[in-house]
């Protein structure tokens, strides 16, 4: 047996080994603290130190800053500043605006775009801008080794492009798409200095980032931060832009937060001046502190909510969805989870913020326990083999409940099945760690409710969710007639017939019972009451950094 | 052999079961169900430990989520000692290949970092007590079987190994009645450890966010809920972390017990 082999070894040994490994240790413990005491020392620019100064917190590392490329609606907090678009729109009335397009007409089919540009405007780099520099940007944006992952889709049915003349910049169109003028006042379509992409290639342009915008890019450290300082000769920026003051802000350092627990720690402790995405509880007790103030800004696009699955049983059954619909105390949740002064309710596929949205859908479902039971009793559910558990033609009603462990969704769904519970049903709660798993479950269609929302000012950004075809289809529901709505809703600019399309889709969406709202988004922002003047732009997660004004310096 | 009249041995075991069978009869309320309104209260007469950020019941969460934390400890140290002892078994007493290729497997299990097996096995598979305890179980089976190897060793190098020999006992004697009972101590107190362990990497991944169900109550997952609210209520986070620390002590006596000079 080989256990009781000779066990008898030469001694280690470590009179010798010792010495070394000690001499090794010694080493390499130097050599560590030389790192850190490098790292440590390292500070923003220090000739810029004059400047007056602000850090902003960012809530995401984004994968990468390149508008063109990249789809985080992040990475536009800083570069909404660094670049402009051809238009604006208006934070307020919505209305769109001039930005390096002072004018612009569409013909009389929909398909051509003729934009009059500026002139004598010119980038951070001197090189001046015109429609050939228009011309590159969208070159750039279409080439498919860019790889565009939001740009691109936001131009939707695009045909081509050309520069007229200097200052005349023409957009082609295969078909009539009212959702173009929207895209293009996104940060996803800032216009870049020719110059600058002429020098770097498309996996070092974001480092080296050239725009005619308010603030020019200074640099970006991957995961530490992203510095951008105010450009003096700025004097072409849209109507609601303030004009440069003594007080206003000159440099912004956005530095990275994604841990939701540690960003009213920073705000308090004075490492930036102002965090977006804080968590209500925190938001609470910010308020609290008068050294802070709370902003709370409406994030228009879709709410909080959950998609029903219309092909798996029970709620494959419409009755069962809308008595789920009237059963579920919404207020509660919202006021539990979000607390009541930061919570507006949701109640359709659009939140309050969003264009075209219909506040008639605020009296549909409320909530009902009655209502709920009758439609129950109508079905035909009960509880009939008297486990507790209803059942709808013998089986149990049973409930799988999707949904990624972020944005406060499984606190949400946590008293969902809490709620649900109480009325008989049966509730499997499934907590997901990334978007492609998902994105996996819902195109198994293993699940009764998932949760999703994306954002977006014009509407048309929906159509993915809820066209038979769409490719996030996730309710698997199809009707030919709200198809319809939503490709004519895309295609005519006429606001009229569009706000009637969209209030008949939001109605038919909600009819049908085909998405649980819970609440609308709220980006909760805290700032120091040292700083004055925030406004957001109008798709709300985009501040307008050069209204930023400093009260005591 | 081990005798068993002190009560190290035993009383932390009893205290464990009993905290996982009683747990529904001490259990006030339902631990999913939550009353609006009701967030964040301290303690009273109707919820004896306050309420969590839902609104549900500590206590009732508490000792509901022991059961589920322990059972999932006991699960995960069954899976280590099952295959760690095996392997451990066949990498010393096995036939050269055998030995070695299980010297090879526990090698290369041991080069991981027991958490990141933990989060690997966790995250290939759906989320529930029992992958949950897979995933902690497969991160201790290499230590628990490098324990085994050295265990089986130390007790066949013992003198009276040799002795039992010259007398002419079998190989098989000798194995099962002097060298694993020699052995037993040692394995024993480990199992203890990582019993301990298991819950402390239990309590890691639902913290992380990979306890699979977020309503189940579930120490760690009663601790990830709480950080939110650190400073509006510690104690959500003080209560189920020290109770896993009372646990993980009541473990260690254990270890302890087992690991003491056999007198006889």
């Amino acid at each position: 047996m080989s256990l009781l082999r000779s066990r008898s070894r030469g001694r280690t040994r470590w009179g010798l080994w010792l010495p070394l490994v000690g001499v090794f240790a010694c080493a390499l413990s130097a050599i560590s603290l030389a790192v850190i005491g490098t790292i440590m020392s390292e500070s923003v620019d220090e000739e810029d130190d004059d400047l007056l100064t602000i850090t902003y917190g960012l809530t995401l590392l984004p994968s990468g800053f390149d508008p063109h490329i990249h789809r985080s609606a992040e990475l536009g907090i800083p570069l909404h500043s660094v670049y402009d678009t051809l238009v604006y729109r208006h934070p307020e009335t919505l209305e769109f605006v001039a930005g390096l397009a002072d004018e612009w007409e569409v013909s009389e089919n929909g398909l051509i775009y003729t934009f009059r540009l500026k002139e004598g405007v010119f980038f951070h780099d001197g090189t001046p801008f015109n429609a050939d520099a228009v011309a590159v940007t969208f070159d750039r944006i279409i080439a498919p080794e860019t790889g565009s992952q939001k740009a691109l889709a936001l131009l939707g049915p695009y045909a081509g492009h050309r520069a007229v003349d200097a200052y005349t910049f023409e957009l082609q169109l295969s078909e009539p798409y009212a959702p173009l003028l929207d895209a293009l006042s996104q940060p996803y379509f800032g216009i870049a200095s020719p110059t600058a992409l002429a020098n770097t290639t498309n996996a070092t342009y974001q480092y080296h980032q050239v725009g005619t915008g308010p603030f020019e890019m200074v640099e970006y450290i991957p995961g530490d931060r992203f510095v951008i300082k105010r450009n003096p000769d700025y004097n072409w920026g849209p109507v609601y832009l303030a004009s440069y003051t003594d007080t206003s802000v000159e440099r912004v350092i956005f530095r990275f937060y994604e841990l939701p627990e540690t960003r009213r720690i920073a705000l308090e402790a004075g490492d930036v001046d102002l965090v977006g995405e804080l968590p209500p509880t925190d938001a609470d007790l910010i308020l609290r502190n008068q050294d802070f103030r709370i902003h709370q800004e409406l994030i228009p696009g879709q709410p909080l909510q959950f998609f029903f699955n219309t092909a798996k049983f029970p709620t494959d059954d419409i009755r069962i969805r809308q008595a789920l619909l009237y059963a579920t105390n919404r207020e509660a949740v919202v006021g539990t989870v979000f607390f009541d002064q930061f919570s507006p309710m949701a109640y359709g596929p659009l939140s309050a913020a969003t264009q075209f949205y219909d506040p008639a859908m605020q009296t549909l479902y409320p909530h009902s326990l009655e209502r709920a039971n009758t439609i129950f009793e109508s079905a035909g559910v009960e509880d009939s083999d008297g486990d507790n558990i209803l059942d709808l033609n013998g089986e149990p009603l049973r409930l799988k409940v999707v949904f990624m462990g972020f944005g406060f969704l499984p606190e949400v769904s946590q008293l969902l099945e809490s709620q649900w519970r109480e009325i008989g049903l049966e509730v499997e709660l499934v907590q997901l760690g990334s978007f492609a798993d998902l994105r996996e479950y819902a195109e198994s269609g293993d699940f009764n409710l998932i949760a999703f929302n994306d954002f977006g000012v014009d509407p048309a950004f929906i159509n993915r969710f809820y066209l038979s075809s769409g490719d996030s289809n996730w309710t698997r529901f199809s009707d030919p007639e709200l198809d319809g709505w939503l490709i004519e809703a895309t295609r005519t600019t006429d606001l009229e017939t569009r706000q009637e399309l969209y209030s008949a889709i939001q109605r038919r969406i909600m009819e049908q019972g085909l998405i649980l709202p819970i609440r609308d988004y709220v980006n909760l922002v805290g700032i120091t009451t040292r700083l004055d003047g925030l406004i957001y732009a109008a798709h709300g997660w985009w501040p307008l950094l050069s209204n930023l004004v400093v009260d005591s310096p | 052999m081990l005798s068993f009249q002190h009560p190290g041995y035993w009383l932390p075991a009893v205290i464990l079961l009993g905290l996982v069978l009683l747990a529904p009869l001490v259990a006030t309320h339902d631990p999913i169900h939550a009353t609006p309104g009701r967030e964040l209260e301290g303690p009273s007469a109707d919820h004896w430990l306050g309420t969590d950020r839902l609104g549900r019941d500590v206590w009732s969460r508490l000792v509901i989520g022991g059961r589920r934390t322990i059972t999932g400890g006991f699960l995960a140290t069954g899976i280590a000692i099952g295959i760690g002892t095996m392997l451990g078994g066949f990498a010393t007493v096995g036939p050269y290949l055998m030995r070695e290729t299980a010297t090879v497997l526990i090698d290369a299990l041991l080069a991981f970092p027991a958490i990141l097996l933990a989060l690997v096995v966790r995250t290939a598979l759906e989320g529930s007590l029992v992958t949950l305890s897979l995933a902690i179980g497969v991160a201790s089976i290499a230590p628990y079987a490098r324990v085994t190897i050295s265990a089986l060793n130390t007790a066949a190098l013992q003198p009276h190994i040799e002795g039992a020999q010259s007398i002419g006992a079998s190989q098989w004697r000798v194995l099962t009645r002097h060298i694993v009972p020699g052995a037993l101590p040692t394995l024993l107190s480990f199992a203890s450890v990582v019993f301990a362990w298991s819950m402390l990497y239990g309590a890691a991944l639902a913290f992380l966010g990979l306890g699979g169900n977020p309503s189940a109550p579930d120490w760690g997952i009663m601790i990830a809920q709480g950080r939110g609210v650190l400073t509006q209520a510690p104690q959500l986070v003080l209560l189920p972390g020290g109770f896993l620390a009372l646990t993980v002590w009541l473990a260690e006596i254990s270890a302890d017990a087992f690991s003491r000079p056999i007198r006889r």
